[in-house]
């Protein structure tokens, strides 16, 4: 449980117990736990093997970078493998799970006091701090509250205590800078850091960081760095830059150009804005005719003088004395009188003008400085700084010459004579003009800013950096302004954030003044830029003589050699080397070979390896004269004689020799060897003539030390006056940097303060978020619920024609699933046929009017309608919907059908009279087509003079309002096509539709009906006729009645039986068109009201003959009348009596008309008498036929029967032909 | 009806009918007049028009398909005054040759017969 709850005390106390424990898990003496114990032995045991680890940090889009890594990682490396991951306190982590899918090697949680062993991934827990220490995982609970927690730098550190150089940290994808701090621990301790290449990560920032600082030893995308660790746990180098950018990807031909340009010139040109620098880098290729930048890098590579002429492209820009001078003469009226007035003697006015390329800009300012002094009778005190990174531009500077004609150009032949000696066709700067001008290489962003300046001009530069370089900027210039000192820039740039500083004083002309005294918080120290990430290869200042790195190199330099042959080689030395002494540069005894010893003394006092001091006095001078030359230019070997006495040995003549040890190699490392020889007796009597080696006197020796050593001081004083200068200049800038320091002190106090906030914001910020997206997924839902309720089909495509978003209606008409989001419309086969679909929808993206289909699906119709898709007033795609209308069009192909189909002509005709739509009744009335009748005016219709009325009329109707025949109907005449009238009757309605009147006339062709009429009323003039002709009859009936009865009764029953027999003759006329009836009928009809009960009393004879109507009406008459008769006295009266009638028609002579004879023969009466008097029957039966047909009657009043004979021209009453013919009556 | 009132005068009838012929027949001579015909086709009523020495004449216009114009006309051209008798034509129907000509409607008076046969006998034609 102490194991446990010790990482939950307060952080003071924890920090303090910790080594303690630490240390005491190595001995394992304090560990109480029995567990602890067997862990501790495994950890020793482990020690022999001593598990190298590495430290996986990641973060956002990680887990990704961390399958791959581990993909790739073998399993049995023998290391450890510590990943640090930022977990979120409210949900368990499966990360677990995850990687196990991934590597084959043990998956741990990390807890406290765990001993660390090979092939082991551990997992650090989630609001708890991991460190290691001894090779032991501890804990400690994060402190939650409102702090920012650093999990990764805070086990990369403990890492880089606990392993040094062995250390290892991998970081991955992640947003933020967590990482960076324990990676530089890990540089510091000469451990290896690895980063994941930055365009493989989902998230670049933290391995951006590593790579930014120069603390990655290297980078790769995930799935190579296990091959890093490989190597680095073999011990063997890490891929060089070289190697690396044999991957083609690895690097980009852009960031190879700027880095190309870094490396020559020395010039970042990452801070530049990248368009202009790619431009300008495109232009350059262009003009060597290379279309590709990696070509172009290779040109690069094989020719520096490109990158020469590259780097000056980007850096050269436009310059022109007092360019804008409207601008230069505000700066005269509103600033120089305020930076003049506080020039004194002793006090300089001081004017820095960054950028100066070729030296135009300073040198106006310089003028305008000038002529403020010469105006107002001041002594000028002014130096003005002009620097440039680019050092022919300084170099032209510096020298002054201009051309004449763009001195000339920006200034007054005054000023020109003034400050300029004109020499033809160039110009000179004249000396005092140029004195106040101090041009020198300096690089903006990198080198320590110029301080106390009254005025920074720095115009039309930082249009060329990027936003962060232009922030620098102005931060330095900010810095470097004294109080109340002004700041020129360009026309198009401005002070943008830092506007609360900078005072406006001409808007216009983008004049500033610094307004406070106040330092910003934004370091002001400038890292490599972004250009420089990956950069794997040496750096100028990366290789620093104290990094762990160089030191590595040092150390593998001197190989390592077997102890045993080193004192081999010391005895071969001490054999045969001369006596000499190796020292270094500075004189210290390194290495004395030979007897050498004879020639130094000890004295007593403090001990000093110097030789100066060990050798014999009288060679101290010689030796330290011939150090002295070594370290100058002249390297030659020194050579001296020199007479001494060594112990007590008498005097004898040495040869000291003084050189230098160079190798090539060797760099700053170079020793000096001091030879000693004595030289014998002989050797100097026998080669004193020729070896021109003069025996040196004291005196000599002295006068030759005394020159030397004047010689010693001159140099000294140079190289003092050297040092002084360059001291000033360091004091100079250490100032600057001291200042920096303090103020990046205070900003990281105020940064500090202000991630807390920002930490609480993010918080506040998150929450906002959340509930951004549960409002979003509602809207979504919303949406889903109503397009989906609406069956309303909706696909959405974007600018590609790709599916976006669509709806499950729209999924019946296209074969479309929630997989297909993505796809383009291409690939989607639809259930319908609609040709051109594709066409339609690409020009409804090109910005043409929706546009409508129906299309059929089976026996569904569809509307489908192609919208575009608007957003932000532009075409972001293409909305297709669709709605089923199979109903709607049911219904409206009833009503086409009913249209169609009516019997009447239904003609459309819009207000100007022109046809609109004709139906086929309408053709089949008017005789013209569809389509020769649409388009038509209706007047074609018409016969005159409505014809040529028509327009007026509807015009009249139109502005009146008043039509006679419009919502009623009348009978109209109607012309057809061949121009025949035909009568119609119409009906003529109006109704409006989208603003415009139209006119519907239904028309029914009534000619037919108009004849019947016709007819009707003949006949019924007719009827007129013939009824008062029978009434004439009946008239007369009355009268013959009347005139022959007494009694008022019989005449009413003789009458009525009498128009009785009319009527039937009538009737039978009527049953036969008054054509004509036969005798047949005739007689069977007057006679059946008197034989109702006995047919067979009547015995019919004859051919069929047709009687003519008023034959049939007359012999009718007297039928009947022979009937009555019989009925009455003849045979009808009795009940056995017969009728006979019998009837022909006889051809006469020659000459004689064909004649028609009728017999009335009655049988089986009672006895017949002949009538007293004739009655009206009697003359009817004597007379009627007689009188006006000429016919011949016989009545013979037999006793056994009447007998009635007829005999009349059968033309008279027969019709000529035994034929009824059809449809005609006959008045 | 009997007045005597076509006393000494010979009428022409001309009627299809055989009943009405009849008739009007008696109703003439109840008159006192002499009757020629009566007949009921155009050829005899012609022949009787031309022939016979005529008082006046009663025409029914309709004779079978006939019409009884031609009598008319030969009538008029000797001087005979006449009236026309028909069911099928009235003074608005008359052809305008005959406007001027009196005519009977059927069914008739015989008192109207006989006024009207007086009227053109004594009146003016």
């Amino acid at each position: 449980m102490a194991r446990k709850t010790a990482p939950r005390v307060a952080p003071s106390s924890a920090r303090a117990k910790k080594p303690a424990r630490a240390r005491s898990s190595r001995s394992s003496s304090a560990k109480p736990a029995a567990e602890e114990k067997a862990q501790t032995i495994e950890a020793q045991a482990g020690k022999t093997a001593e598990p190298r680890i590495v430290a996986i940090g990641a973060s956002a889009g990680g887990l990704e970078a961390l399958e791959l890594f581990f993909d790739a990682m073998g399993a049995d490396s023998g290391a450890a493998f510590v990943v640090i991951q930022h977990l979120s306190p409210d949900f368990p982590s499966v990360m677990d799970e995850l990687l196990a899918r991934h590597t084959s090697m043990r998956i741990r949680a990390a807890k406290a006091g765990l001993v660390v062993e090979p092939n082991v991934i551990y997992l650090r827990p989630a609001q708890q701090t991991l460190i290691i220490r001894d090779g032991v995982l501890l804990l400690t609970r994060e402190d939650t509250k409102s702090h920012l927690n650093f999990p990764i730098d805070a086990f990369l550190k403990s890492l880089a205590l606990d392993q040094r150089d062995k250390a290892i940290a991998v970081v991955l994808s992640g947003t933020g800078t967590d990482g960076t701090l324990g990676a530089a621990a890990i540089r510091d301790a000469g451990g290896v850091v690895l980063a994941q290449e930055p365009s493989s990560a989902r998230f670049d920032s933290m391995p951006r960081a590593l790579i930014e600082r120069n603390l990655a030893n290297a980078s790769a995308p995930p799935r190579l760095l296990p091959r890093y660790v490989e190597r680095v746990l073999n011990a063997q180098s890490l891929p060089t830059a070289e190697e690396t950018a044999d991957e083609p990807s690895s690097i980009n031909p852009e960031r190879r150009i700027l880095q190309l340009l870094q490396r020559r010139c020395g010039s970042d040109f990452g801070y530049y804005k990248k368009s202009t620098v790619g431009r300008r880098i495109r232009r350059r290729a262009e003009m060597a005719h290379i279309n590709d930048l990696a070509t172009y890098v290779v040109k690069l590579e094989r020719e520096p003088d490109e990158i020469d002429r590259l780097s000056k492209d980007l850096l050269i820009g436009v310059t022109a004395f007092f360019r804008d001078p409207e601008a230069f003469s505000v700066l005269s009226d509103k600033v120089l009188p305020k930076v003049m007035a506080s020039m004194t003697s002793r006090r300089q006015v001081r004017v820095w003008v960054p950028g100066c390329a070729t030296g135009e800009e300073a040198y106006s300012i310089a003028i305008l400085l000038s002529e403020y002094a010469r105006n107002h009778h001041l002594d000028l005190n002014v130096k003005i700084f002009a620097t440039d990174i680019y050092r022919p531009a300084l170099e032209k500077a510096g020298r002054g010459v201009y051309d004449t004609t763009a001195v000339r150009a920006a200034l007054n032949a005054d000023l020109a004579e003034r400050y300029f000696e004109v020499n033809g066709e160039v110009s000179q700067v004249r000396p005092h003009l140029r004195r106040l001008v101090v041009f020198s290489a300096h690089n903006l962003l990198k080198d320590p800013p110029f301080t106390r300046m009254d005025l920074v001009s720095c115009r039309n530069l930082l249009i060329y950096f990027d936003e962060v370089a232009q922030r620098m900027a102005l931060m330095l210039f900010h810095f470097s302004l004294d109080r109340n000192g002004f700041l020129f820039l360009g026309p198009s740039e401005t002070v943008s954030e830092l506007s609360d500083e900078f005072g406006v004083i001409d808007q216009y002309w983008r004049i500033f003044r610094k307004v406070r005294d106040v330092r910003l918080r934004e370091s002001l120290r400038v890292l490599p830029s972004a250009s420089m990430r990956g950069e794997a290869g040496p750096v100028e200042h990366e290789e620093h003589p104290s990094s762990p790195a160089f030191r590595t190199t040092i150390a593998t330099r001197t190989a390592p050699v077997r102890r045993g042959l080193a004192k081999a080689y010391d005895a071969i030395l001490d054999r045969y080397a001369p006596a000499s002494v190796l020292v270094s540069r500075e004189g210290t005894i390194l290495h004395v070979f030979g007897d050498a010893h004879k020639y130094m003394t000890f004295k007593e006092g403090r001990f000093s390896p110097q030789i100066t001091t060990a050798a014999v006095e009288e060679l101290r001078h010689t030796i330290s004269t011939g150090l002295e030359r070594m370290r100058g230019r002249n390297t030659a070997p020194f050579a001296r004689r020199v007479q001494c006495r060594l112990g007590r040995e008498v005097e004898k003549i040495f040869k000291v020799t003084v050189e230098r040890l160079d190798g090539a190699d060797w760099q700053d490392e170079s020793f000096c060897l001091v030879t000693f020889a004595e030289l014998t007796e002989a050797k100097r009597g026998g080669s004193a003539g020729k070896e021109k080696i003069e025996s040196v006197g004291k005196i000599e020796l002295y006068q030759e030390r005394i020159r030397d050593l004047e010689n010693e001081l001159r140099v000294t004083e140079e190289s003092l006056q050297t040092t002084i200068e360059e001291m000033e200049t360091t004091n100079e800038e250490l100032q600057a940097t001291n200042e920096e320091l303090m103020s990046a002190n205070e900003e990281l106090q105020s940064t500090n303060e202000e991630l807390n906030s920002v930490n609480e914001e993010l918080l506040t910020v998150s929450a906002e978020h959340q509930r951004k997206i549960d409002e979003l997924v509602e809207v979504t839902m919303d949406m889903n619920h109503l397009l989906k309720s609406t069956d309303i089909g909706v696909l959405y495509l974007d600018r590609d024609l790709r599916v976006r978003r669509l709806t499950s209606a729209i999924a019946k008409t296209f074969n479309l699933l929630e997989q297909d989001i993505g796809r383009p419309i291409e690939h989607i086969t639809a259930r319908f046929h609609q040709p051109g679909l594709l066409e339609d929808i690409r020009e409804v993206l090109r910005g043409a009017a929706p546009c409508e289909h129906e299309i059929k699906v089976g026996e569904q119709v569809f509307l489908l309608r192609i919208l575009p898709y608007q957003f932000g007033g532009e075409v972001a795609g293409v909305v297709l919907t669709i709605i089923e209308i199979t109903a709607r069009k049911h219904a409206e192909n009833r009503l086409r059908t009913i249209v169609q189909t009516a019997v009447d002509a239904i003609v459309v005709i819009d207000d100007t009279g022109i046809i609109q739509s004709f139906n086929p009744s309408a053709e089949r009335i008017f005789g013209y087509s569809n389509e020769e009748a649409i388009g038509q005016n209706v007047s074609i219709l018409m016969s005159e003079p409505e014809k040529s009325a028509h327009d007026d009329y509807i015009q009249t109707y139109l502005r009146t309002g008043v039509g006679k025949v419009i919502n009623t109907g009348r009978e109209v005449e109607g012309r057809k096509k061949d121009g025949t009238i035909i009568q119609v009757d119409l009906a003529l309605t109006e109704w409006s539709l989208e603003g415009r009147r139209y006119f519907t006339g239904i028309m029914r062709d009534i000619s037919a009906r108009k004849e019947r009429e016709q007819h009707i009323r003949l006949i019924m003039r007719e009827l007129s006729h013939r009824t008062k002709n029978v009434l004439a009859v009946v008239q007369a009936m009355a009268w013959q009645t009347a005139r022959t009865t007494d009694d008022a009764h019989e005449f009413k029953e003789r009458l009525s039986q009498r128009v009785e027999g009319l009527s039937r003759s009538i009737d039978l006329l009527v049953r036969h068109q008054w054509e004509g009836v036969t005798i047949e009928e005739l007689v069977r009809d007057q006679l059946a009201p008197f034989l109702d009960e006995a047919c067979n009393r009547l015995e019919l004879n004859g051919p069929l003959l047709i009687l003519e109507p008023n034959g049939a009406q007359d012999l009718g008459l007297v039928l009947h009348e022979l009937a009555t008769n019989a009925s009455k006295y003849g045979a009808l009266s009795a009940p056995t009596g017969r009728i006979i009638v019998g009837w022909g028609i006889a051809n006469g002579g020659d000459n004689a008309e064909p004649m028609f004879h009728m017999r009335w023969n009655e049988e089986g009466g009672p006895p017949v008498e002949p009538p007293k008097q004739t009655g009206f029957g009697g003359t009817v039966i004597r007379d009627v036929m007689a009188k006006t047909h000429r016919a011949t009657i016989d009545v013979d009043f037999a006793p056994e029967g009447l007998a009635w004979r007829l005999e009349v021209e059968a033309q008279r009453i027969i019709r000529p032909h035994p034929h009824f013919s059809e449809g005609e009556v006959e008045g | 009806m009997t007045d005597n009132q076509l006393c000494g005068f010979r009428i022409l009838l001309v009627e299809d009918n055989a009943l009405l012929a009849m008739t009007t027949d008696e109703i003439l001579r109840c008159a006192g007049a002499e009757i020629a015909g009566p007949v009921g086709t155009l050829r005899e009523a012609e022949q009787l028009a031309a022939c016979e020495a005529l008082s006046a004449a009663l025409l029914d216009i309709k004779l079978h398909a006939d019409e009884v114009w031609s009598v008319a006309r030969i009538l008029a051209e000797r001087g005979v005054p006449f009236v026309f008798c028909s069911g099928h034509f009235d003074r608005d129907s008359l052809p305008d040759e005959w406007a001027d000509y009196p005519i009977l409607t059927k069914p008739v008076r015989a008192h109207r017969i006989i006024d009207s046969l007086a009227g053109v006998i004594n009146g003016p034609a």
